[in-house]
């Protein structure tokens, strides 16, 4: 880094007296000239990242046979995907023909958009909509395998979800295996550091850091992390940002955020705003950066069944009958003004438990103890150390409110409680513990899934980005299985865009 | 009808006993050479092997050795795959983690095993691993 640091001064220093200095010094320190560098790899397509949207877009490049390498910064490859479930939302496939489910582009888009909330660029509803089958039977032709019965899920007018057999790490190991047999290259522990581009602003490689090693104990690993060997990679047709998101990057996201301070995040620990920050600095525009998607493991829409207390005082907080995004807004909001780092808990009683509309998972949650169940609520206080006196108390309230049908205090509706309540045990507890899944901010790019530059407005040459590292595709929120479909087709157009290029 | 030399059989059933004891009295502590005073303490199973730097570092000062590369490790531990197949009756719960259910067998060896520190867990980022491993060596 310091290397190229100097080296770009000596240049513009050199030039200090001409007209050439209106350059914005954000693009300062990525201009090179291609003469000046000595490439220590060369390659036609470099795609940084090593999860769905980087493996489909190495190997529509690989398949074309372009010298495509891979790289990721962590020894592990995979990113989120490996850890991801893989439902994936698919308009037109051959289960939904087998099954009689009528879909269309416009269906499709519409569920996307009321997850969305308007946020979302409608231009990219409709490049997954129409392309989503493609994406299925792609990875389907090259050894993902996939369930025989749809998902109905949340926010799906229709079923049309596709259950991944052995979930993202078997899909991932497919896709890898499919990659190399095409001549594909990956390199672990390799991470890109800066775009280098030429003096007409086109992306014409990489600094990289080789046998890095990432160290989850830093702060910030992006900008602390001294290890590493400086290399320069060229990249003759194209360099593509896979990168995802930046969910674990704890100090960029609460800077966008100061709620999402102390989010817990399933994420992978290389989820950091690094590489994001890497394009910005070479001319993109970032997108709705502080928009985030959360998931509570337990299914959202069972939680209209518990009552949710503060776990200090073991009041009421809240109607617990609303969306995964604005109860986690209300939650982290709840913690950040009453000053606690403790979650509100979750109460069942064994009706609310019976009625939860995935009891699979329910008691998957049970068996891992990550729901308890007590005989007792006085047990249940004991165990989250509450105020017994105070739970029982407000047990009672809530209790009644719902024999009286009445719910002053937030308006929750009673009716669709199912005679549900904070009576009968056992009774079941849970933190209310959003996880941060999924960060919808990213940079702005094409249908071609180029990057825009934030001066032109225009195409940055050579430079692509695809899946989660790009923003404002989904909006407001993401609705659920829709980003594999966003992840896959980013991938096959962007590959596609770079070889007719 | 057999006869049996019952004081060599006492003696043979004595001894079984003997190293049974042994065993339980000597479980293997897998811990680093505290005593050691190289900066590079090894962990004790590969004490006892009386390994020495050179033996996976090559020739030349220490203060020029690298981290091994996944292979070089190989070099004795033979295979990912013979690794993932001593314990794969753990893979019908998904838990081998040499054969991952995330990763297949791609995993890096330094992910959890680390000769000159602590070995870490890295399951246990997200999962309750108490059940299912015991700690890594």
């Amino acid at each position: 880094m310091e290397e190229l640091s100097r080296r770009g001064f000596m240049k513009w220093g050199a030039l200090a007296t001409s007209a050439i200095v209106a350059v914005p010094a954000l693009n300062a320190a990525t201009l090179q000239s291609d003469k000046e560098i000595k490439w220590d790899a060369e390659y036609d397509v470099i795609v940084v990242g090593s999860g769905l949207s980087a493996h489909v877009t190495s190997i529509v490049t690989a398949e074309a046979g372009l010298k495509t390498v891979m790289i990721e910064k962590m020894s592990r490859l995979g990113g989120n995907s490996i850890i991801s479930q893989q439902d994936f939302a698919v308009m037109g496939s051959d289960l939904q023909a087998k099954s009689g489910i009528k879909d269309s582009v416009e269906l499709y888009m519409k569920d996307f958009s009321a997850a969305g909330k308007g946020y979302n660029d409608v231009r990219h509803t409709r490049r997954i909509a129409e392309n989503s089958n493609r994406a299925y039977e792609f990875a389907r032709d090259r050894g993902v395998k996939y369930g025989d019965k749809l998902k109905h899920l949340g926010g799906h007018t229709v079923a049309r979800s596709l259950q991944t057999l052995g979930g993202g790490g078997k899909a991932v190991q497919a896709l890898h295996k499919h990659y190399l047999s095409k001549n594909g290259e990956v390199l672990k522990r390799v991470k890109a550091e800066e775009i280098i581009k030429d003096n007409a602003g086109k992306v014409i490689g990489l600094m990289v850091k080789e046998k890095y090693k990432f160290d989850n104990k830093l702060q910030a690993d992006d900008r602390e992390n001294t290890t590493g060997k400086v290399k320069y990679y060229r990249a003759k047709k194209a360099v593509v940002f896979a990168t995802g998101g930046y969910s674990r990057d704890k100090e960029f996201r609460t800077i966008q955020n100061p709620t999402l301070a102390l989010i817990k995040t399933p994420s992978n620990r290389g989820a950091t705003a690094g590489a994001l920050k890497s394009m910005i600095k070479a001319g993109a525009t970032p997108v709705q950066i502080s928009l985030t998607r959360f998931s509570f493991g337990i299914p959202t829409e069972d939680l209209k069944y518990s009552m949710m207390v503060d776990a200090n005082t073991a009041a009421r907080i809240t109607n617990e009958d609303s969306n995964r995004q604005d109860l986690s807004n209300i939650i982290l909001s709840h913690m950040l003004t009453t000053n606690t780092k403790k979650y509100p808990v979750l109460i069942f009683d064994a009706q609310g438990f019976k009625n939860s509309h995935d009891p699979h998972r329910m008691n998957k949650f049970l068996k891992k103890g990550k729901i308890k169940q007590f005989n007792t609520l006085k047990e249940l206080a004991t165990e989250y150390k509450l105020p017994v006196d105070k739970l029982l108390e407000e047990a009672d309230t809530y209790n009644k409110s719902i024999a009286a049908k009445k719910d002053d205090k937030f308006k929750k509706d009673y009716s669709k409680l199912n005679g549900a309540a904070v009576q009968k045990a056992p009774y079941y507890a849970i933190h209310a513990a959003p996880g941060l899944s999924y960060t919808q901010g990213g940079v702005q790019v094409t249908t071609k899934h180029e990057v825009l530059n934030i001066d032109s407005n225009k195409p940055i040459d050579g430079l692509y980005a695809v899946g989660e590292a790009t923003g404002g595709v989904h909006g407001f929120s993401r609705i659920t299985s829709g980003s594999i479909p966003d992840c896959m087709t980013s991938g096959i157009i962007a590959g596609e865009s770079i070889v007719k290029s | 009808m057999k006869t049996y030399n019952i004081p060599i059989l006492l003696l043979l059933l004595m001894g079984g006993v003997i190293l049974l004891v042994l065993n339980v009295n000597e479980p293997k502590t897998y811990v680093m050479d505290v005593n050691s005073n190289s900066k590079y303490p090894i962990k004790s199973y590969h004490q006892e092997l009386q390994l020495e730097c050179k033996n996976c570092h090559g020739e030349g000062s220490e203060e020029d050795y690298e981290e091994l590369e996944d292979e070089q490790c190989l070099t004795c531990h033979k295979s990912k795959e013979y690794l993932a197949q001593r314990i794969s009756f753990m893979e019908k719960d998904k838990t081998s983690p040499h054969n991952s259910y995330h990763d297949g067998t791609t995993l890096s060896c330094y992910e959890c095993h680390h000769s000159h520190e602590k070995s870490v867990n890295m399951c246990a980022d997200c999962h309750n691993v108490e059940t299912w491993m015991k700690p890594i060596k």
